[in-house]
């Protein structure tokens, strides 16, 4: 995405509690404005939340998250996945999967393998914006290795980047739009990795064996995501 | 009827023995790291001639900003020097690089590795080993600025090779050495790691 590549813009923001928070943020504002105390400013803010009516049922949808525009990403040493997490880094979400894409798909693997991968690493990202995990003191959303996916700084690469702008406008979800991650694996490579196909994780290698039969990406999306459909992200 | 000498006896129970004793049993040649008997992969042979790739390499300080007028310099496998550059006002520098496939990556097809020495004012040395030359490959290079009162060393570090090369690599070792995988990993349908022991 660096170096001249055409760079994504997305001001959109995705926090999905915003509206809880502003709430919190307005009952400690009311209470600061009437000159009362913190702790009791704070427990009527929890008790304001808590008798908000929020519906447990509730799903994250692509109608109601919109995407994000950052990610936390914690760094562990060497891109290693049992290496210490050293710090969290803020990147943009569209960067993040510029950087990313390149190192999971090999740039040079057919364009429509690329875009099914594209489609797989934003959708992963995006559930994980939703899902933060907390270890060792540190919170973040994906890590730098393959606990997640493998993140890279400055990787991108034309090829990915062109697959990720092809399919940046859609997302891979069931018929109701809920986000949900499109998980991988490596897979065997020159094989249709048939162990895969139907289990709602994608061969990376499978992709490209499939692209190279002539499937277009949202068929090979197809073969290994049942009950997903693509859709346009409002 | 003729009697057969005991000392005669002896060699032919002992070859014997050697003959049939159990395949796989451990002897102390198992031990041995590399041996001729090991078969090279020839499933993909790769030409030996050399190759002219472009390798981008993406100079930046730690917060990834680019840093400009950075020298990279290119070292081939027999420790020439390929050439030398600096980078552009957004930290790039495209090098034209001409090696032979490194025959340790057969399986992944022609590519080559050299070793890329990065410098730039205000920054520690980066030395980098294992670069791949592969067309259109993205090399990033994350220099440390030089912090008054440290030591200020140079820091090596491995190219970006990509996963799946590597992944091929150790296949490729793991059955010339007749490796056998472990156990497939609960839950896991993807992959099993390369055991110690040998089939």
């Amino acid at each position: 995405m660096r170096h001249g590549t055409p760079k994504f813009v997305d001001e959109r923001t995705s926090v999905p509690d915003a509206g809880r928070r502003s709430m919190f943020a307005e009952v400690i504002h009311a209470c600061r404005a009437a000159r009362l105390l913190v702790i009791p400013c704070v427990a009527a803010a929890m008790v304001a939340i808590a008798g908000t009516p929020v519906n447990a049922q509730t799903m994250s949808t692509v109608y109601n998250v919109k995407l994000p525009s950052v990610i936390r990403v914690a760094i562990r040493v060497g891109n290693n996945p049992r290496g210490a997490i050293q710090w969290v880094q803020t990147i943009g979400f569209q960067q993040y999967c510029a950087d990313v894409l390149p190192n999971e798909w090999m740039p040079s693997w057919d364009p429509q393998a690329l875009q099914a991968g594209a489609m797989a690493v934003k959708m992963f990202a995006w559930y994980h914006t939703l899902h933060p995990v907390t270890i060792g003191g540190f919170t973040f959303d994906v890590d730098n290795t393959v606990n997640f996916q493998e993140f890279r700084p400055l990787s991108g690469r034309i090829e990915t980047d062109r697959a990720l702008t092809a399919t940046w406008p859609y997302a891979y979800t069931d018929s109701n739009g809920v986000i949900a991650a499109l998980d991988y694996r490596a897979g065997i490579p020159d094989n249709p990795n048939w162990a895969f196909v139907g289990s709602q994780k994608m061969a990376q290698w499978g992709s490209q064996f499939w692209a190279l039969t002539g499937l277009p990406y949202l068929r090979i999306l197809n073969l290994y995501f049942t009950g997903r459909t693509l859709i346009p992200i409002p | 009827m003729r009697r057969i000498a005991p000392s005669v006896l002896f060699v032919a129970i002992v070859e014997a023995a050697v003959l049939f004793a159990p395949v796989g049993a451990p002897t102390f040649a198992d031990a041995r790291e590399v041996s001729p008997s090991y078969s090279s992969p020839a499933k993909n042979p790769v030409s030996a001639q050399s190759f002219e790739s472009t390798v981008e390499f993406r100079v930046a300080d730690p917060s990834l900003k680019p840093i400009p007028g950075a020298r990279v310099a290119i070292v081939g496998q027999s420790g020439e020097v390929l050439g030398t550059g600096l980078t552009n006002s957004v930290g790039m520098w495209k090098a034209k690089i001409t090696v032979k496939p490194d025959p340790r990556f057969v399986s992944s097809g022609k590519l080559g590795t050299v070793t890329a020495l990065v410098t730039a004012t205000g920054f520690n040395e980066m030395l980098l080993f294992e670069v791949p030359v592969d067309q259109g490959q993205v090399q990033p290079v994350i220099l440390n600025s030089i912090q008054t009162g440290q030591r200020n060393e140079p820091v090596a570090a491995l190219g970006n090779i990509h996963r799946h090369a590597y992944m091929r690599l150790i296949d490729d070792y793991a059955q010339r050495i007749k490796l056998v995988r472990q156990p497939a990993i609960k839950g896991e349908q993807g992959y099993a790691p390369w055991d110690s022991k040998i089939r």
